[in-house]
Parts: structure tokens; sequence; C-alpha cells
């Protein structure tokens, strides 16, 4: 067995871990719905415990926890990334905001959840007794929890988005062009004097384009 | 009318970047002639010199937060280029041009680029921020131009060649805002136009070379009043600053902005060329140009390489250049008539003066820092006192009768 490349993997799982549990608190403080908010704390809380299982782990298995692997510090980008998209929310509606927040979550518990069905393989495997029985024993703290985290986030996001289609409210068509600029709204909606003589041929053409995905089907891109 | 030119800024042969370093004095050049040089050529040098520093910045925040040592690579190379280019640039100016009259040129420079930026511009929120900011520097222009006369005793048409007016526009003591109400709404990157944004960077760019530039000399003054004037609108820069750079969309990637950079060069290097009346430093922006058009092609490969994306397809096969310096003085006089007592409130929208709550947030600000004295109206007031009858706006205004008369003997323009 490489012992190397394991503990690189638990140093990343361990990272995955901690990402993961500031995405709970960014989430569960501005969680508009309260069953919302109670999961992202309950969750948050186990969330800490596997930070705690795997620090351990490393530690059993000869480790330094403080040890941060190259692929620690990619997965410690990813989750940066994803707190850091639950921060672009300018144009969307309060339920958007709260379903972009649980997409987050998906999106990590996902990978947290390969983390620990990929720790749980490795004790089926042919290593070392003390690795298996240490890896199995951190499996068997954690693995329902994390099967219950990626589940619920799933099934939640699910049933929000098709209770907005199907129940709504729908928010409004133009929330987005409320923080972007362009023809809409009209300009003298924001403006009580637009200057509109002495402009120049290229002022009159259309303000917008066809949609970056339009351009690049156009493209063939 | 502007008579627009178009390149293909993705296939435009370049110059090899291997080949772009210059040696001390290669790159240096003689300073032009103060007196001599055409206004907007100087113009073009300023504006210039702003734009590599906006791009040198830029590179340096992107090379701190790139895990990529390829992309730090190519940000170092380029880097150093535009390290070059911008010292050629700046190093045009002569020594006996003073900061205040580097001042002066520095408000032309935003006046007649905001104008005509403006004038183009197709988005009609997006023209009407560079309207708001335009009479601003107007204003600033005006302020200067009486500290131009008090200091050193002359008229700031010796550097404006009259090709850009002299008037109070919307008063400087009222441009100080809480500064929250300078942020607008920004455009949407998927939608927005290649030359809107191209005019918001470049825009932004002059703007922060204004302020970096009024931050780094108004202390050079031994004149009280001259350092708090500096002081007073410096502040009002980094007002400006704050304003255009809201105006861009916060989810361009750092790549993305990379490219933009590139190409607001390639697009502001080809209306220098296109527009450059003095042959020597037309040959400066053509080679400028041929370096740019390599930086672009390479970082728009970057950018298919590392995120997947076309350059073409988010700024467009072709780059038509509508820009030049020129006076736009109608114009200007126009946006005077109709928003000299706009004023900014939340959120992104304007109001007349007379219009506005009891509790304008910028009231209380203005309360703050105009408790004390307000330099830019001290300046007019001093000189008033100083010149009884012969205030610089009186001669400015008889230098313009005295044109337009000469202007219809000569059958008009």
């Amino acid at each position: 067995m490489e012992r190397q490349v394991l503990l690189d993997k638990l140093s990343e799982f361990l990272m995955v871990e901690q990402g993961g549990l500031e995405l709970y608190r960014v989430a569960a403080s501005r969680a508009e719905i309260p069953e919302l908010r109670q999961r992202y704390e309950e969750f948050g809380r186990q969330t800490a415990r596997h930070r705690e299982v795997l620090t351990r782990l490393i530690q059993q298995l000869g480790g330094d926890p403080n040890y941060v692997s190259p692929t620690a510090r990619a997965a410690q980008v990813k989750a940066a990334k994803l707190v850091e998209s639950a921060l672009v929310v300018d144009g969307l509606a309060p339920i958007e905001i709260q379903i972009s927040d649980l997409e987050n979550v998906l999106l990590a518990e996902t990978k947290d959840h390969a983390d620990w069905q990929l720790l749980s393989q490795l004790a089926t495997q042919p290593i070392d007794d003390a690795v298996k029985q240490a890896v199995a024993a951190a499996v068997k703290e954690v693995e329902q929890e994390e099967d219950r985290h990626v589940e619920w986030a799933r099934q939640t996001l699910g049933q929000l988005c098709l209770q907005m289609v199907t129940q709504g409210p729908a928010p409004s068509p133009e929330r987005w062009m409320m923080v972007t600029s362009g023809p809409v709204p009209p300009i003298e909606t924001l403006n009580p004097s637009p200057v509109l003589d002495g402009l120049l041929p290229p002022a009159k053409e259309p303000a917008w384009q066809e949609a970056t995905v339009a351009r690049a089907m156009r493209a063939g891109a | 009318m502007a008579q627009a030119a178009t390149l293909n800024p993705w296939r435009e042969k370049g110059i090899p970047l291997e080949k772009q370093y210059r040696s001390w004095y290669a790159g240096l050049k003689a300073p032009y002639a103060k007196y001599d040089v055409d206004a907007y050529t100087r113009c073009r040098i300023i504006l210039m010199n702003g734009l590599e520093n906006e791009v040198i910045l830029n590179s340096h925040n992107f090379a701190r937060c790139a895990g990529d040592r390829v992309v730090r690579e190519l940000l170092a190379q380029t880097r150093m280029v535009e390290h070059q280019q911008q010292t050629t640039i700046n190093w045009l100016n002569p020594a006996d041009q003073s900061i205040l009259e580097t001042t002066i040129a520095f408000e032309q420079v935003a006046v007649d680029l905001t104008a005509y930026l403006a004038r183009n511009e197709p988005d009609p929120y997006l023209r009407e921020v560079l309207n708001f900011g335009l009479l601003e520097d107007f204003d600033h222009l005006y302020r200067y131009s009486e500290l131009l006369d008090y200091i050193e005793g002359k008229d700031a048409n010796s550097i404006l060649q009259s090709k850009t007016e002299i008037l109070p526009a919307r008063p400087t003591s009222d441009h100080h805002n809480m500064p929250m109400l300078r942020l607008r709404k920004h455009y949407e990157k998927n939608r927005a136009l290649p030359v809107s944004r191209l005019h918001v960077l470049t825009l932004m760019a002059a703007e922060q070379e204004t302020l970096n530039y009024y931050k780094e000399h108004g202390w050079q003054y031994a004149d009280d009043l001259a350092r708090a004037l500096y002081a007073e609108i410096a502040e009002v820069e980094e007002e400006h600053v704050t304003q255009y750079e809201s105006l861009m969309d916060p989810t361009e990637t750092m790549l993305e902005r990379q490219v933009m950079h590139e190409l607001m060069e390639v697009y502001n290097y080809f209306h220098c060329y296109q527009n450059e009346t003095d042959p020597r430093i037309r040959q400066i922006w053509d080679e400028f140009l041929h370096m740019e058009l390599t930086h672009l092609q390479l970082w728009g490969e970057m950018l298919r390489k590392c995120e997947g994306q076309d350059p073409e397809v988010l700024f467009g096969e072709e780059l038509k250049v509508e820009f030049k310096f020129t006076e736009n003085k109608e114009y200007v006089r126009r946006v005077i008539d109709q928003q000299r007592d706009l004023r900014l409130v939340a959120p992104d929208g304007w109001m007349m003066k007379d219009q506005l709550p009891a509790d304008w947030p910028s009231r209380e600000f203005m309360a703050v820092v105009n408790a004390d004295g307000i330099p830019s109206e001290q300046i007019v007031e001093r000189q008033q006192q100083r010149r009884a009858g012969d205030d610089l706006l009186q001669r400015a205004r008889q230098v313009k009768i005295q044109q337009d008369a000469m202007g219809a003997r000569m059958g008009g323009r």
C-alpha cells in the first residue's frame, strides 16, 4: 500500500470537511426557511465531528493532521469558490438565493460522500490490517450521516425547485435587469433628463447582443 | 463624424513576444515640446500611460492569485513589456511641463475621452453614468485652470489649445457623495456589447491614473490652497474610480479580465495610431499596437485552454474602433444644460437637486468634508479678488467669441 498517497487523500478529505463546515455556516446564517436553517446547523455540527474523526484517523495512520497535501489545497480552492459563489447573488430573488445555497451544499456533500465511499472501499482491500481496521472504524462512525447529508440535499433541492415551478411565487422576470445596465428598464425611469442629442451612430445601435451561449452555438464552439 | 476602422485582433500579425524587450536607451524617446505638441497628442500620451499602468496593476493582481505557473510566467513576460511601454510613453512628457500644466492635460483627457465615449455608447444606462462623470471632470478643469493662473500666471489654453472649453459645470463642492451612492448597475457580461465593456475599462483606467497623479503630486505645492484643491479633487477622482469600476460585471473571471485588458490596449493603440499627427509618436503607437496584438492572441489562447472559452465568442471576431480625441464642445454644453443639477441617488439612479429628499445621504457627507471651507470655491473667490473684472472665465469666453468670429470669417469649420 502507498501510505503517502493515502495520507495525501486523507488530508484532502479533511479539507473537504472543513470547506463543508464553512459552507454550512454561510448557508445557515442566511437561511430564511426554518427547516433549512435547522438542517444546516445540525449537519454542520456533524461535519465538525467528521473533521475530528478524520484528524484521529490521520494520527492513527502515523500522519500529521497539520500536513496540507497538494490535493487538499486544490480541494480548498474548490470549496472557497463554492462559498464565493454564494456572494454573487445580486439579481436573485430571496428564494433563489436559498436554492443556490442548497445547490452548493449538494455539490459539496456529493464530493464529501464520494470521499467516504472511497474509504469504505479501501477497507475491503487487501491492505495492512491495522490500516484497514482504523479506516473501517472511521467509516462506520460517519458513513450513515454522510448518506443522509447528500440524500437530504438532493431531495430538498428537488422539492424546492418543483414547488417553485408548480406553485410559485414567481420572481419578477426583470429582477436581474434591476442590477444590470442596459435598455431595460427605460433610462427615463432612472434619470429625469437623459441626453439624447449629439450622439454618434454607434450609440443608436442595439445595446445588447445575443447571449454568450447563442453566440457560441452559432460559432460552433 | 467618426470614421470607424475595423481589424481582426485575433489574426492580425503582431511582434513576437521574444522580440519585444528593449534596451534602456532604445525605449526612451525624446520628449515632446510642450507648447508645440498637438493638445490631443499629449492627451493620447496621458491616456496610454494610464492604460498601461492599469494593465500592469491588473496583471500583478492576477499573478497574486494565479495558481498555475504557466499563467504566472506569461503574466510576468507580458507585464515586463507593458512596463517598458509605460516608461516609453510617460517619458515622452517633458520635464518643463509643470504638475499643474500636466493636470490641465489630465482633465482635458477626462473631458474629451468621457464625452466621446458617451456619444458612442449604445447602452443608455452606461451613457448616463459617463455623462454624470463628464460634468464633474469638466468642472475640475475650470477650477484647476484658475489655480494655474493663480500659481503660474498661465492661461490653461496654452495646454488645451482651445479644443476644450473652460467653464463651470456642476460645482466641485457638490461632487462629494456618500460613497455608496457612487455604486451603479453593472453591465451583464453575456449580453453587453464588447464596445461597452471596452468603454468602461478604458475610462476606469484613465480615472485611476488621474486619481494616482493627483495623490502622488498634490503635496508638491507649497501653497496651501493648491494642496487643498488637489486633495479635494483627488477625492472626487476616488469616487469616479468607484463609480466606473462598479459598472464592470463582478462575475468576469481574472482570465477573462486579462483578455479584456489586452483588447482595451489594442483598441486604444489603434485609434492613437490612426489619429496621431506627429509621425515620430505615430511610430510608437504602431509598434506598441503590434506588441499588444501578440499579447492579446497569447492571452486569448490561454482563455481557450484554461477556461474552454473562445475569445472571439466573448469579444467578437472583429474590433471596430470608433474613438478619437476630438472637440466635444457642443455635446458638453448640452449635457451641462440638461444635467448640471442632476445628483446621485440610491439605488443606481439620479434626481434633480430640487427634488432630493431632506435625508439625502450626501448632505451629511458634504457637511463633514466641506465643514472648514471648500478649496474649489476658495480658488475662484481668490481669483476674483485678485483680478477683479478680469477673471479667467471672462477671458476664456472672450477667446471663444474671438474664435467664433474668426471661424465665421473663414467660412465656418
